[in-house]
């Protein structure tokens, strides 16, 4: 099928491994892209990917992917139609999204204002609430001692949440009354970092529930699908870490009853582009309205993958003003998909990040695995930003075998410098509870809070000791006694 | 050759002695002697056979750490010139930052005495905040950097002193 580009060029305003897929997408459908990078992401793969590539300023993003004014100008300059966000950073800020718009930009998302009525989350919530969609109990953003009432109202255990923007910044969880006070303060904080706004809003903290969303796609014409749902339940510090489709908990009757929901709030939020309704699932199986996300998601891989559908391409498809090509009825799920986040942290030091050059690579090649990596060898992970590195999805046509194949994966899976989450992951997607489906949202702090690396095998202490008894050595390769080389003979020679 | 090796595994000390060199080592772990040779493949890439069993590993090497990738894990050994006393004699005595990161808040002043689970200092990396806590009962002895500043991991931030 041959259609004309979307666009001519569109500005990816992102950086790491969405950047690398938004790009990838782009020259798929014939697009010209733009990236943009801060000066410590210069040896970064997405810079070189693009057609051409922007220096927005500093390391720190509030002078480079959070500066709206240096993106809209980085766009203009170059001559691009679009601006594509990918996910965190001004991806759900309304401001960036109408600064767009208003320089003629076409923003791969929303329009600005449905960003702002979905991305507050009390609005948001409110608007479920009169389509009859439940949600969870709650108190809407406020000064600390009207959130400390609440709390005291509501009873405690309580989830804090940043009012605005997701990824599970500010979130805390408070068991104890006598905490509350110091963890909102450092919510507060660590969210005013993240998204420029420290306004925190409160929940009841439901017991061990799952986390399912569910993906929609709509055009400007009114026509809205759902994809079906993703179970994002495994997730550390409130971030997930492993995500599948279908959920193990949703049956077709539960799927449709999810996507209609799904379905209402966007047609009633005026929803065009790519978002996310997210749902808390208790044990019983009734559903909760917990938010709307109005990008595309860091998981949207598991989705494509039973679906068959590349969510970039239909972005900039109906972000250019093209109709969706399918009706809900034309989508059919396939198969299980399964992904793991990898991540530069210490999984046995509570999962700090763990920033420094790449030292060695070698990423998995597998059948039905795919590898959406932001990183290469020799390349320095900042200490600024997300620590995401990867991530490895993987499908089979059942559960099983798609868990498999991405245990093999990520075995398969070097990476060598920073620390990795690459062994807990391995350890978590072969734990007896995952592999049988049953995870809440609170699986890694009860199964695998406490997680350890196995103690290296005798082989290994015995290879790592002759290693070492050599002295060290300077960074040029060895090279092989044995056969010639064949770089040698070149010595001279002219290549055509 | 013969060389006695300290390494360093999660603050543990395993000494090693490894006789020969090339590709043929006899390895002494413990009470296990191990027969050990290795070809390097490409630059970090080896091929191994310890006691007649093949495999492959990846190693990762920077003055004296090495990280060492063998059947999807990744060890981390340092080597030390020599034997170190077997610690835990000493309470640990000074709270190390967790990362390298900036040094957001410091939230207690020498002379203070913190209960065990009370908030020490805070450091944002990456976009995310830690709070370090005191692990016991402790007076602070000193603070050795101050809010705002940037910290390498592992850098003893508040000295404490226990038993206060």
């Amino acid at each position: 099928m041959t259609t004309a580009p979307p666009f001519s060029k569109v500005l990816v305003a992102n950086r790491g491994e969405i950047a690398v897929r938004v790009i990838r997408a782009c020259r798929e459908l014939g697009v010209r892209t733009v990236a943009v990078y801060s000066e410590a992401d210069r040896h970064s793969p997405h810079v070189l990917l693009a057609d051409e590539a922007t220096c927005l300023g500093p390391a720190e993003p509030e002078a480079s992917y959070l500066n709206i004014g240096r993106l809209v100008d980085a766009a203009r300059a170059a001559g691009a139609e679009a601006v594509h966000p990918g996910y965190g950073f001004l991806a759900e800020n309304p401001e960036f999204a109408r600064a767009c718009e208003e320089a003629g930009l076409v923003f791969v998302g929303p329009p600005s204002h449905v960003i702002a009525a979905l991305g507050d989350k009390d609005r948001a919530r409110r608007l479920a609430e009169r389509l009859g969609i439940p949600t969870v109990p709650g108190h809407p953003a406020a000064d600390d001692d009207t959130l400390e009432r609440a709390a005291h109202a509501l009873g405690f255990p309580v989830i804090l949440k940043a009012a605005a923007g997701g990824g599970g910044r500010g979130m805390r969880v408070v068991r104890e009354p006598e905490r509350f006070r110091e963890t909102l303060a450092s919510a507060r904080r660590e969210v005013k970092a993240a998204f420029g706004d420290d306004a925190v809003l409160l929940e009841k903290y439901l017991d061990r529930p799952r986390h399912v969303e569910v993906q929609i796609v709509a055009d400007r014409y009114g026509t809205v699908v759902h994809l079906g749902e993703r179970d994002c339940s495994v997730q550390r510090r409130h971030q997930k870490i492993v995500e599948e489709s279908p959920s193990p908990a949703v049956d077709p009757h539960l799927r449709s009853r999810l996507g209609e929901a799904a379905l209402r709030l966007a047609q009633e939020a005026g929803y065009v582009n790519a978002g996310t309704v997210e749902f808390l699932l208790d044990r019983d199986g009734r559903f909760y309205f917990l938010e709307a996300n109005t990008r595309l998601q860091v998981e949207h891989p598991v989705t494509e993958l039973v679906t068959g559908v590349d969510l970039v391409h239909l972005q900039l498809q109906v972000a250019a003003g093209q109709r969706l090509p399918l009706r809900q009825e034309d989508v059919v799920w396939r198969g299980h998909a399964v992904e793991a986040r990898v991540y530069a942290e210490d999984p046995e030091r509570g999962f700090a990040p763990s920033p420094g050059r790449i030292l060695l690579l070698r990423e998995p090649h597998l059948p039905g695995v795919r590898v959406d990596s932001g990183v290469q060898e020799g390349q320095e992970v900042p200490v600024h930003y997300d620590p995401i590195l990867s991530k490895v999805v993987a499908w089979a046509p059942d559960r099983p075998t798609a868990v498999a194949r991405l245990a093999h994966a990520l075995q398969e899976y070097v990476l060598l410098g920073p620390r990795t989450n690459l062994g807990f992951l391995l350890d978590l997607v072969t734990h007896p509870a995952f592999l049988a489906g049953e995870v809440s949202t609170q699986f890694v702090e009860d199964q695998l809070a406490a997680w350890q690396a196995p103690d290296p095998p005798p082989e290994a202490v015995a290879l790592a000791a002759t290693l070492l008894a050599q002295e060290p050595r300077g960074p040029a390769p060895v090279a092989s006694a044995r056969a010639p080389d064949p770089w040698e003979r070149l010595a001279g020679a002219r290549l055509p | 050759m013969s060389v006695r090796v300290y390494l360093l595994y999660k603050g543990r000390q395993v000494p090693v002695e490894v006789r020969g060199s090339g590709d043929g080592y006899a390895v002494r772990v413990g009470e296990r002697e191990l027969r050990v040779g290795w070809q390097e493949l490409s630059p970090g890439v080896a091929e191994a056979t310890v006691e007649g069993v093949r495999l492959r590993f990846c190693y990762a090497r920077q003055g004296d750490a090495l990280q060492l990738h063998l059947a999807g894990r990744v060890y981390t050994f340092t080597r030390t010139r020599e034997e170190v006393e077997a610690r835990g004699a000493r309470p640990e005595q000074d709270v190390r930052a967790p990362m390298p990161g900036l040094l957001t808040r410091v939230l207690v002043e020498p002379g203070q005495v913190v209960a065990a689970g009370q908030p020490l200092y805070v450091v944002e990396a990456m976009k995310m905040e830690t709070v370090v806590r005191a692990a016991r009962p402790a007076r602070v002895l000193r603070v050795l950097a101050r809010e705002g500043e940037q910290v390498e991991g592992g850098a003893v931030v508040v000295e404490l002193e226990e038993g206060a």
